[in-house]
Order: structure tokens, then C-alpha cells, then sequence
């Protein structure tokens, strides 16, 4: 058994032999009028975890819902087995990494995570071993010193992954974690985010689909507060297969093809294009069926959902 | 877990703006005000012409003092009134001449012109003193005799008639007339005033009152504004839900950011008060008085530090319940409408949160209303608590479902 935070008593205090998981049965959140999820349910285990969807359809909130900052209007969520509603005893087990991260700008990566680390209940010697500790695994401890109005937008996002881990939760929650970092960024962040999630729950919420792929085997689709797609990424790929062609075309059809298909990808080369095509059938004859990935049964899924038959 | 924080939130107030706009408007006003001059501690002489004046409750002397300056105030045509705090001369034309000189009659049971050149002649006889207090006392101190079946009710209710007529914030208001009534002083009562300030006061309490006064004012808007950025810090760095996710209590976080600000606060006054109180200390000694070590920092304590908490505490409130700065103005109105509405300078402690003490010593009266001073500043205190307890609670209702009492405060 691991205690962390609070030196005795059962305050904060959770077993690592407790199940990792979350349970999300028929949960409803409305805001007023506005229903931003609608009796969703879902099982989540250990290891990475991506909840995909549009903006606005419903990420933030469920995420938000989890982190106890909002409150549910139905349905049950418990996290390791304890009602969401008992916040006290949630909130040790949960690291929170926000949309948008931020901290005390004029407070450096080590005072910002200390102060966090506080807020968490680690005491000094506790604090001590783990911040440098954090610091390093997010390949910070040589900008220690930076100041949080001075960091870039990577930096800003490794120290919000630092701050999510350093109480040693069982479930991390990252909402979009990757908007606004170069490339090498953001593989570096995935990577990150696929290490510390060997022995807990992550959970990834994007709208970018190529972060999913890299980093999750399970996933959830979700779209105007509706569950969509729940299973695996082998599970949503089989959705799409023998319905992704590749085709070359003049590029004075493009405009054409578009209307009439659901096109994933256009490679312009002069005065043809090859296109990626998503269609129940071939859409012409010389079109040649091709691999399907993720971002294709995504938008096969979505477009699927809207109604949208003109591709099918 | 608390004192953690509360060592957090105080190197966090030592990197904010606001915090140091804080320490240099107090210091810079404080200072301008404090002289450090000693000339108030004369031991009186018995062959003095004027000793200066003391506030008394006489309810008869009232009524014939107010009757007088009603009186002259009619004879000249004009008003000082302070609407809303500022000075506004009022012009009486004849019609209203006329109504205030019936109120002048009806009170004092004479004709207007035989209450003028009569119970007031002394007031045009030219007068030979140079001292210009002694002057003021001498033509404020002018008596026009009431009609022996005038109560004091029935006095007030001619007050506030002769109110209706010149408009608000006339010296006729009847609130004004609880400070009590200025008299000059005997050469017993200067006596007894100047033991009180040497042996009771020892010489620093009464000065200390002096600076607690001045500091108050200040004090009653000033400590919003570091408080107000310390409730909208989270916002402004748009940190809220990485915080609010944590497993701290919001009454630990609020409480300790509250006693972080408080005692920030608290430190360049209390400083203040113990820098200035050296010369007041050195010219005691050179006057062969025994002077109190802490004449100032007692009173601070018991004066400004409940002003202080209960100025935070309310910041703490209002931008919890506003999330915004519009606190700021509904403190700002507090304030000025507490400074504005106090009957007198000295003493009338009443509820308010400034207490106003606007002068050296007066000992003796200061005694008379240590209780009434007491109980307002115990006031003060309890409130303050009440409105962190109550910003604890908005918190933690913006953290979502977070409870208020829970976690461990004084974990290390």
C-alpha cells in the first residue's frame, strides 16, 4: 500500500493494489437548456485511453466531470471504485492537465510545481524527493529556474504533465495536450504521455486523430454529447476496411469529386491530384482500394452519424 | 498543509505590484501626516488664558450652542453643508429667511433680533486674543437660551426642519449633534488631561490614537486592492482549474491566501507605527517623561488590525461572489460613505469602520468610550471572519462539487 499526501488517517489515502479503472453509467450534464452529454456510459482501464470528437462535442465537459469541478446532473461515474461525488477522496487519485495550462507567471517550473505539490498534500520531504524527480522525467530540470511567463508552449505543457503526476495519481486526465506544439513537440509529449501510462489510467482527450493513433489502443468517439464509437482502434478501423480507394484525377475535377465523395486526403501534383476517397462502394473505376487509417474511420464514423449519405 | 501555504501565499504577495503600490501610498500618506512634534505636552499653567477644549454631553448646553449658530448662520444667509462629503455653500432667500428665523423663535421662546442683540452680543464685540484656537472656541462657544419647555426630542425635530430647508449635510443634522459639545477647559480638567496623557497614556498611547486615525482612513479602501489580486490571481493566470482539481480544502487555500494578505499588510504598518514613534519616544525622554515602548503598536494591534481584516475579509468576499474587480467600487462606496458619515472626528465609534480619533490625548474622553471602541473593533473582527468563511464557501462551490471542511489544515 502507498500512502501519499497525508501522514496518517484515511484522508488521501488510496491502496495501488486498488483497481485503476472508471466507471461512466448513463451520465447526463446539461447546462440549463443546453445538454452537453447525454446518458453516456463508458469502462476505461488501465493504460492510455483517447476520447476523440469535434469541438464542442462534449470532451471538456466529461473531462471536467471527472476532475469533480463539475457537477453531473444523472448518472453514476466512480473512479477506482469511488463515487465521483466524494471529491475528497477523488481528487488525490486524479492529475488534471487543462486545455489551456497555466500557472502564477511570475513564479519559476520548481516554485509553481512545489506550490502545486502542496495543493496536493505532499509534505517537505515528499516534495523534495519528487519535484526535482518530475522535473527531469519532463526533461525540465535544466530550465528550473524559467520563469512560467517566460516558457514556450511545449515547456508550459511538460510542466502541466509534471504537475499532473507529481502526487502519483491513478488517473490522468489531458485535454488536448497537443494543440500548438511543433511536431517534434508533440511526438516527444506523446511519448511522454504513453510512459507514465504504463501503470495507471490516461486519459487523452483531442480532436487531433493522429495523436490517438500514435498513442492509444482504446478509444471512444464522441459527438454532441453522444458516445459514438467505443472500442478499439483495431475495432473502428474495421468500420472502414475495403471503403478507403486512392484514386488520380485532374485537378479541374477536384471540386466535383468533393461534393460528391467524402475525400480524407488530396496530394496535388500539376495538373492531376490523388485523392483519398472513403465510399461504401468504388467510386470509379479506376479508384484502387488502400490501407485505411484512423483519421478515416473517424471522419467514416462522424459523416456516418451526420446523415451525410453522399460518399455511401 | 496551512502554514506551507500560508509561507507560499506570503513570498507570492512579496512578488505582486499591488502589494508594494500598498506599502508606498500608506507609508508616503502616514508619514506626511505624522510631525513627530511634541508640542501638545505642556504641563498646563494656572495663570493660562485658554487650555484648550474637551467634548462634553450636555443636552441643555447642545441645544443653546446649535440655537446660537443657527442664529448667526440665519444673520449671515449662508450654509456650509457636505452633501455626500463635499462642501456646498447654501444661499437662504427670504422666504426660507423667514421660515429658519419662526424655528429660531419657536426654540428660544424670543423675537429673532432680540435672540441676535442679545443672548448673541458678546459674539460682535471685538476680541483682543491672538491665540486663533482660543478665538474659534470663544465665538463657536456663544449660547442663545432655550425656552424652558423645549425638550430635547422636540429640539431635534426643529433640527431636522431647518434641514428641509438648507438640505443635507448641515451641522443641524441631529446625528451630528452625539459627539457632544465642545467646552474649554479648566485648569483642573487641563491638569487631569495632562496626567491622564503622561501616566495613562504615557505620552506614545496618545499620540499612538493620533496615527491609528490617520492610518484608518487609509486603511478603510487601501488593503482592497492587494486582496483583490490575490482572490483574481487564479483568473488572471488563468490557473483556476489546475488548482481547483487539487486535493487542498478551499477553506485551507482561502484561509491561508486571507492570513497571507492580512499579515502582509499588517507588517509596514505595524513598522510604520514602530519608526514613528521614535521621535515622540526621544522628545518624552528630553521632556523627562516616562514614555510607553508600545504606546503605538497597542493601539495599531486593536485599531488597524481589525480594519485591515475586515477590509481583506470583504475583497475576499466580493471577488469570490463577483469573480471580477467590481468589489473594488462597492468598497470604494463603503468607505467614503463610512468616512463621510461620521458625526465627528473624535470618538462617536458607533458601528463604523473607521474610527476616527482626530486629535492629541484626550485621554479622559477616550476612556469614557474605550468601551463603545471595544465593541466596535470585536465587531470588526468577528465580521472578517465571517466573510472569509463565507468566500471559503463560494470557493468552493466554483470548484465544482468540493466540499469546504475537508482535508487537513494544519497538516506540515
Amino acid at each position: 500500500m502507498i500512502r501519499i499526501s497525508t501522514k496518517s488517517g484515511m484522508k488521501g489515502e488510496f491502496s495501488y493494489s486498488m483497481k485503476a479503472e472508471i466507471a461512466i453509467q448513463n451520465l447526463t450534464k446539461r447546462y440549463g437548456d443546453k445538454t452537453a452529454l447525454k446518458k453516456v456510459s463508458l469502462e476505461v482501464e488501465q493504460g492510455m485511453f483517447g476520447l476523440l470528437g469535434p469541438n464542442g462535442a462534449g470532451k471538456t465537459t466529461l473531462m471536467r466531470v471527472l476532475t469533480t469541478l463539475t457537477k453531473k446532473t444523472e448518472g453514476e461515474v466512480s473512479i477506482c471504485g469511488i463515487p465521483v461525488e466524494e471529491s475528497k477522496r477523488i481528487r488525490p487519485l486524479i492529475g488534471y492537465l487543462p486545455q489551456e495550462f497555466s500557472m502564477y507567471g511570475n513564479m519559476t517550473a520548481q516554485d509553481a510545481l512545489d506550490y502545486l505539490a502542496v495543493l496536493s498534500g505532499l509534505n517537505k520531504e515528499e516534495r523534495k524527493k519528487r519535484v526535482p524527480l518530475m522535473l527531469q522525467k519532463v526533461n525540465l530540470y535544466e530550465q528550473r529556474k524559467t520563469k512560467v511567463k517566460a516558457m514556450s508552449g511545449g515547456m508550459k505543457r511538460r510542466l502541466g504533465i509534471a504537475q499532473a503526476i507529481i502526487h502519483n495519481p491513478k488517473v490522468i486526465v489531458v485535454d488536448e495536450p497537443t494543440a500548438g506544439l511543433d511536431p517534434e513537440e508533440r511526438v516527444r509529449f506523446r511519448n511522454l504521455l504513453c510512459e507514465i501510462a504504463l501503470d495507471r489510467i490516461v486519459i487523452l482527450s483531442t480532436h487531433i486523430v493522429g495523436d490517438i493513433e500514435a498513442t492509444c489502443e482504446n478509444i471512444a468517439v464522441l459527438n454532441e454529447g453522444e458516445i459514438l464509437f467505443h472500442g478499439t482502434v483495431m475495432e473502428l478501423l474495421k468500420n472502414v476496411e475495403g471503403k478507403v480507394y486512392s484514386a488520380e484525377v485532374a485537378v479541374s475535377e477536384l471540386a466535383g469529386i468533393q461534393k460528391e465523395y467524402m475525400v480524407t486526403g488530396i496530394l496535388n501534383t500539376g495538373s492531376t491530384a490523388s485523392v483519398k476517397i472513403v465510399a461504401n462502394g468504388r467510386p470509379f473505376a479506376d479508384a484502387k482500394p488502400i490501407q485505411a487509417d484512423v483519421e478515416d474511420a473517424y471522419l467514416y464514423l462522424m459523416h456516418g452519424k451526420r446523415g451525410d449519405e453522399v460518399c455511401f | 498543509m496551512f502554514l506551507t501555504l500560508f509561507g507560499k501565499e506570503c513570498k507570492m504577495m512579496l512578488k505582486s505590484v499591488s502589494y508594494y503600490i500598498f506599502v508606498i501610498v500608506f507609508v508616503w500618506f502616514i508619514s506626511s501626516q505624522m510631525d513627530g512634534s511634541l508640542s501638545e505636552m505642556e504641563r498646563p499653567k494656572p495663570d493660562q488664558s485658554f487650555y484648550g477644549t474637551t467634548y462634553v454631553q450636555d443636552k441643555q448646553l447642545l441645544m443653546e450652542r446649535k440655537l446660537a449658530e443657527l442664529t448667526l448662520d440665519i444673520y449671515y444667509g449662508n450654509f456650509s453643508t457636505y452633501p455626500l462629503g463635499f462642501f456646498r455653500n447654501v444661499k437662504i432667500n427670504d422666504a426660507e429667511k423667514q421660515q429658519l428665523q419662526k424655528i429660531v423663535e419657536e426654540c428660544s421662546g424670543k423675537r429673532f433680533d432680540d435672540v441676535l442683540y442679545g443672548d448673541l452680543a458678546d459674539y460682535f464685540t471685538p476680541t483682543e486674543s491672538e491665540d486663533m484656537e482660543e478665538v474659534v472656541a470663544r465665538t463657536s462657544g456663544c449660547q442663545v437660551k432655550v425656552k424652558e419647555s423645549l425638550t430635547y426630542e422636540a429640539f431635534c425635530e426643529k433640527m431636522n426642519q431647518v434641514c428641509d430647508i438648507v438640505g443635507a449635510g448641515s451641522a443641524y443634522e441631529p446625528k451630528k449633534m452625539e459627539r457632544g459639545v465642545s467646552v474649554p477647559m479648566s485648569y483642573e480638567q487641563a491638569v487631569e488631561e495632562y496626567q491622564a496623557m503622561t501616566e495613562k497614556d504615557r505620552v506614545t498611547g496618545a499620540f499612538g490614537r493620533l496615527f491609528c486615525d490617520y492610518a484608518s482612513v487609509m486603511l478603510a479602501i487601501l488593503p482592497v486592492f492587494p486582496a483583490m489580486a490575490c482572490v483574481l490571481k487564479e483568473k488572471r493566470n488563468k490557473c483556476s482549474e489546475v488548482i481547483y482539481a487539487r486535493q487542498a480544502s478551499s477553506i485551507a487555500v482561502v484561509f491561508s491566501r486571507y492570513l497571507a494578505c492580512v499579515v502582509m499588510m499588517f507588517l509596514p504598518v505595524l513598522i510604520s507605527a514602530i519608526v514613528m514613534q521614535q521621535p515622540y519616544l526621544f522628545h518624552a525622554r528630553t521632556l523627562g517623561l516616562s514614555a510607553d515602548l508600545f504606546g503605538f503598536v497597542k493601539y495599531v494591534i486593536l485599531w488597524l488590525l481589525p480594519e485591515i481584516m475586515a477590509v481583506t475579509a470583504a475583497a475576499f468576499f466580493l471577488g469570490q461572489l463577483t469573480n471580477g474587480i467590481f468589489g473594488i467600487f462597492i468598497q470604494a462606496v463603503w468607505a467614503y460613505g463610512d468616512l463621510m458619515s461620521a458625526a465627528t472626528l473624535v470618538g462617536s465609534f458607533g458601528m463604523r469602520l473607521v474610527a476616527r480619533w482626530n486629535t492629541v490625548g484626550q485621554t479622559v474622553y477616550f476612556e469614557q468610550l474605550k468601551g463603545q471602541f471595544l465593541m466596535n473593533r470585536g465587531f470588526y473582527a468577528v465580521l472578517s471572519l465571517l466573510f472569509v468563511l463565507s468566500a471559503a464557501l463560494l470557493y468552493g462551490k466554483r470548484r465544482g462539487n468540493g466540499g469546504l471542511l475537508y482535508g487537513k489544515v494544519r497538516k506540515a
